[in-house]
């Protein structure tokens, strides 16, 4: 069985800093996924440079094949030494899992992950050594299905030490709640969307801490396929269809003249909702075996407003809300697909072609990649085929 | 039965056929005619410049904005579902 490995990672920064002392560094390969935490000394500028550091040399190096001792030898003799501290210091966890499920976790000094597995945490097989003076932890086992690691900074722990709680929320405290607020179709965007905005709230909106929560979660693969614009060459129509219709997740069209050229194709009729869910976005079209019928480049532009609205403040629940045809294409790039490959038709549409028409090819085609770079920005992986 | 379907294509939604579709809904009920028109909307019609497109049965009329709903239902469809 080959698993999907989602990942989902945000930081909140300490109050009134520009700059987060905590980085988390994520990298894919065919073989899985490489997911590192690491928490700098202090706050700052300084501290999100030796988190950097920290986080690119690990993740660097075990995707180069190094083994964790040479890396742990290597952080220690890279890291700038502090001036008013005089050490040099960052912890990390690092997460390795691949698409078999098996995972590899180093920790050092953070937070012990917490592995949840049906709402329950369970045990790691941790065991101990010491690599250049520092006390590591790591373990290696077998994820199943819809398991969740869930690792953060201390940051979440000391969360609202001095204010809310005397001691702040410590580590026991954050398996209960992950386990008492889990639910059984929980991505690791809303376990770590959950946990961070409770931390926030414990800080009453001002971390005392850098604060990061990363989770990665085991599942099934559901590639999601739009075809936005039919083929320049209208002889690529049916190869491109059948790349379309074969695809064994969702199926988006994006464009008027797109639908309709796969209706043609497939046999398949092509009904258009006289329903407008909102002034600004044309409504949606129904045709059997494709999940999303949609219009084109108005549609796609609002999708990229709303992505980009959502990196910068993620909030689930204003997608489902809202049912035009931008918002259900939005929930389904960002909840309900682990990949996306978008077939990018670049004919000119003739009815276009006219001074008075405000919407051009390159609209259309820079739409896509500026959607592609924000959903990669977000940790899912996109494919273009231009055609 | 009067076919009456409307562009929502990309071209025909930013020359305003939103209003022209909630338009055509009232004015077809306030006329009385909706056991006698059957509306719909379709995308492109191949007609971008001049848009919104409204297609009546089969003749596709230009320029259909909000303005000229009532006129089109009185002139175009209300004989022809009443013949």
């Amino acid at each position: 069985m080959k698993y999907f490995i989602e990942t989902s990672w945000r930081s909140l920064n300490h109050y009134g800093e520009e700059l987060c002392g905590d980085k988390v560094e994520v990298t894919k390969s065919d073989q899985g996924i490489l997911m590192v935490l690491s928490d700098g000394l202090g706050s700052g500028v300084k501290a999100n440079i030796l988190a950097s550091l920290t986080s690119k040399i690990i993740a660097s190096m075990v995707n180069a094949g190094a083994d964790i001792k040479d890396v742990v030898e290597t952080i220690a003799s890279t890291l700038p030494v502090c001036r008013e501290r005089q050490v040099a210091y960052s912890t990390f966890t690092m997460m390795q899992v691949d698409k078999e499920g098996n995972a590899y976790f180093v920790e050092f000094d953070n937070p012990s992950l917490i592995l949840l597995r049906d709402g329950k945490r369970i045990f790691v097989p941790w065991t101990e050594r010491t690599i250049a003076g520092k006390q590591i932890r790591e373990a290696r086992m077998k994820l199943q299905l819809h398991d969740i690691a869930v690792t953060f900074s201390d940051g979440v722990t000391h969360a609202g030490v001095g204010q809310v709680l005397n001691f702040g929320w410590q580590h026991d405290s954050v398996v209960k709640f992950l386990e008492e607020n889990s639910c059984p179709d929980d991505k690791a965007s809303d376990v770590q969307l959950r946990l961070l905005n409770h931390c926030n709230q414990l800080y009453e909106g001002k971390c005392g801490d850098d604060t990061t929560v990363a989770a990665l979660r085991v599942c099934n693969p559901v590639p999601c396929c739009i075809m936005v614009g039919p083929p320049v060459n209208p002889e690529d129509d049916m190869d491109v269809v059948n790349d379309l219709m074969t695809c064994p997740g969702v199926r988006v069209i994006c464009g008027g003249t797109t639908s309709q050229i796969v209706s043609r194709l497939i046999d398949k009729p092509l009904t258009i909702d006289l329903q407008y869910f909102s002034p600004d976005v044309p409504p949606i079209a129904h045709m059997e075996g494709v999940d999303l019928v949609t219009e084109g480049v108005v549609t796609i532009g609002r999708v990229l407003d709303i992505l980009e609205d959502y990196a910068a403040n993620p909030d689930p629940e204003k997608l489902t809300v809202q049912k035009d045809a931008a918002h259900l294409l939005a929930e389904i790039l960002l909840e309900k697909c682990t990949s996306v490959k978008f077939i990018c038709g670049r004919a000119l549409n003739p009815a276009h072609q006219n001074p008075d028409m405000p919407i051009s090819l390159s609209i259309k085609l820079r739409l896509v990649k500026d959607i592609a770079n924000c959903l990669r920005k977000m940790g899912k992986p996109v494919t273009i085929r231009y055609c | 039965m009067v076919k009456v379907s409307i562009c929502v294509g990309s071209a025909c939604h930013m020359k305003g056929a939103y209003a022209t579709t909630q338009l055509f809904q009232d004015e077809i009920a306030k006329a009385g005619l909706q056991g006698k028109v059957e509306l719909s909307a379709s995308f492109c019609m191949s007609n971008c410049k001049d848009g919104p497109c409204v297609k009546i049965n089969d003749v596709i009329h230009h320029h259909v904005d909000k303005d000229r709903v009532a006129s089109l239902i009185a002139e175009e469809i209300a004989p022809l579902a009443n013949a």
